[in-house]
């Protein structure tokens, strides 16, 4: 029985010994609840004559999706289409839902829940030979 | 990911020869995954999956497009597809579903929900409630919580 004692007292120590001298407590790190700001996404690029350009993003919880079409051109009124919709699972492109005809300025918002959406642009035959250069803003939660 | 054991199947149905690709998991929430395919006229398919316990359901029809590939540059139709939940076989080959289709618009937030499916094989239809006049592509998505 004493030798049980003093092996279990050696443990003890031997144990104690791999760890740091400073005798510390720690407490179950608390748990706040995280809180998910909107985001501001900026898509950017060319539309070439009739083309087609699409981005992905993922909206981390339901709420209000806005894609503001806040330049294109030239020329600077230029016409084009703004889309949003899903991603293709199999592939590239974007699977649309809904669209709008947009110059400029043109906002289109939608209410979606938690997951991946796609924003798009497509050219309707207005672009010049150069393209027609634009920035897409992507408000999600 | 933990609730969902695997996908089992993916059957057509209906007479529209339609085609499904493999679902694909959207990580930014618990368990959606996202399916896509054709549809003709009268078509419809269906996913089989095993769910572990008994759980939510929500299936949402996002996007429907003429044409039978996905393409951006295919313009986005508000036609109804039809909607339903059932219970699959266990290889996923069957499914005895539920309800009645119910039609969807496309949309962005969750349209067929079901409170508690139990935990087992398990299906969802899309199908033709009469509404197509050619065929179409479309995208869903299905979450269990």
């Amino acid at each position: 029985m004493r030798t049980t004692g003093a092996a279990i007292l050696l443990a003890a120590l031997l144990v104690s010994g791999c760890k740091n001298s400073d005798s510390t407590t720690t407490s179950p790190a608390p748990t706040t609840p995280t809180t998910t700001s909107p985001t501001t996404e900026t898509f950017a690029s060319i539309l070439a004559p009739l083309g087609t350009a699409s981005r992905t993003f993922v909206a981390s919880a339901s709420g209000t999706i806005t894609a503001t079409l806040t330049t294109a051109g030239p020329p600077s009124n230029v016409a084009v289409q703004l889309g949003l919709g899903a991603p293709n699972p199999a592939g590239p492109g974007c699977a649309l839902t809904k669209v709008v005809t947009a110059v400029a300025g043109t906002q289109l918002t939608t209410t979606g829940d938690a997951g991946s959406y796609c924003v798009a642009i497509l050219d309707i035959g207005n672009a010049p030979r150069a393209g027609i250069s634009f920035t897409i803003s992507i408000f999600h939660p | 990911m933990k609730y969902i054991v695997l996908l089992c199947a993916l059957v057509a149905v209906g007479c529209g020869g339609t085609t499904t690709t493999p679902a694909v998991q959207d990580n930014s929430t618990a368990v959606p995954y996202f399916y896509s395919g054709t549809m003709d006229v009268n078509g419809g398919i269906t996913v089989a999956f095993t769910t572990s316990k008994a759980d939510i359901l929500t299936v949402t029809l996002q996007s429907v497009t003429s044409g039978t590939t996905i393409s951006t540059a295919n313009p986005p139709l508000a036609v109804p597809l039809g909607l339903a939940y059932g219970v699959a076989s266990s290889d996923g080959s069957t499914c005895t579903p539920s309800q009645a289709p119910v039609p969807f618009a496309p949309g962005f937030t969750a349209q067929l929900a079901v409170a508690s499916v139990p935990a087992g094989p398990t299906c969802v239809q899309v199908v033709d409630v009469g509404n197509l006049t050619g065929p179409v592509s479309f995208v869903f998505r299905v979450v269990h919580h």
